[in-house]
């Protein structure tokens, strides 16, 4: 092999050596979602977050449907109908107020009584919350409302 | 084109072609193992999410049993099975007797509340799994307050743990007791 040929040759398989290098060392850090170990990592580490939601979601859940159910019970004896509803949520905001600070303890979140906005209806309780509870981990950042709607 | 007097160095350049090649595999192969395609690890965390999953969905649905229809508890879950159990923790209630002998029991030695035959049938009917444990504890002092197995021993958990197939899950719910929440944990073998 002549010497430019030598030359061209030496100087394009260091390039191609060095391409190599930079692409293991630096190609992953530039990935979307960053550097992970393992395939399919990220989403795993998804859908835990989702998962986390789901329970504290169930937690609302039951202690509302709890609450408003004692709540009822204890209105329903000895009140005229007319006044049911507002003697129910007294109790139901009393009793889910002290679930939730449970609920607070659990999950370490920070959610009262005062973020939510109720309806009582005949046939269903609404409760709408304004403040949003945030689950976050090295690349997620998970975000949703406890609202919570039971069925009576 | 060779010149006079020069010669072609054929081995030469075979070899340091060989020396590149190889030097390439070898970053190539080396790099290539810092992802790991092998997901023994990630799989039982990803495990552990799906069963997580299954006992929301468990704990949500309904029971469908003529037992607690007929006691006043028509279209109870299982959430409400377990808050029963936690009702009867530590003394048992006169009202809830129907359970006691048909789902539930009691061990005088061991205190606490188990299940019975009945129980552990519906459990493995309704979550698919070929083992699965359930242990309920009271969050005020952790007292266990109801256990529930088909695992039996526990080499089938060992076995389980070095395969990578044993799953855990476990969520904190309330109670009756706006005071006293359980928690419930699942372990499952598929």
């Amino acid at each position: 092999m002549n010497k430019k040929g030598a030359g061209l040759l030496i100087i394009a398989s260091v390039g191609f050596l060095l391409a190599i290098i930079i692409f293991y060392t630096y190609g992953s850090k530039q990935l979307p979602g960053g550097e992970v170990s393992y395939l399919g990592e990220s989403e795993v580490n998804a859908f835990a977050a989702y998962t986390d939601g789901e329970k504290q979601l169930l937690y609302i859940d039951i202690a509302a449907e709890k609450s408003i159910r004692e709540a009822l019970k204890e209105a329903s004896e000895g009140n005229a109908a007319e006044k049911l509803n507002n003697i129910a949520m007294d109790n139901f905001k009393a009793k889910f107020g002290t679930r939730l600070k449970n609920f607070n303890k659990a999950y370490n979140a920070n959610i009262t009584i005062e973020d939510y906005e109720f309806t009582l209806g005949k046939e269903s309780l609404k409760g709408i919350c304004v403040k949003e509870i945030n689950i976050t981990s090295e690349r997620i950042d998970y975000r949703f409302s406890p609202s919570f709607r039971i069925k009576l | 084109m060779i010149k006079k007097g020069q010669t072609e160095d054929i081995f030469g350049d075979l070899m340091f072609a060989i020396i590149l090649i190889i030097i390439t595999v070898g970053i190539i192969s080396t790099h290539g193992e810092s992802r790991e395609t092998s997901v023994k690890t990630l799989a039982v965390s990803g495990m552990s999410s799906l069963r997580n999953i299954d006992l929301i969905t468990l704990l949500r649905s309904p029971v469908n049993s003529p037992l607690l229809d007929a006691n006043g508890y028509k279209g109870a879950r299982f959430s409400d099975l377990f808050e029963i159990a936690a009702r009867n923790y530590p003394d048992k209630k006169q009202e809830y007797g129907w359970i006691f002998g048909k789902l539930f029991r009691t061990d005088m030695v061991a205190g606490g509340i188990f299940c019975t035959d009945e129980f552990i049938g519906m459990m493995t009917q309704r979550l698919g799994y070929r083992l699965w444990s359930f242990n309920v504890y009271d969050t005020n002092n952790m007292d266990k307050i109801f256990q529930c197995d088909n695992i039996g021993k526990d080499y089938p958990r060992r076995n389980a743990l070095l395969e990578g197939s044993l799953a855990y899950a476990n969520l904190t719910m309330p109670t009756s007791n706006p005071d006293r929440d359980i928690i419930i944990e699942m372990e499952s073998i598929l």
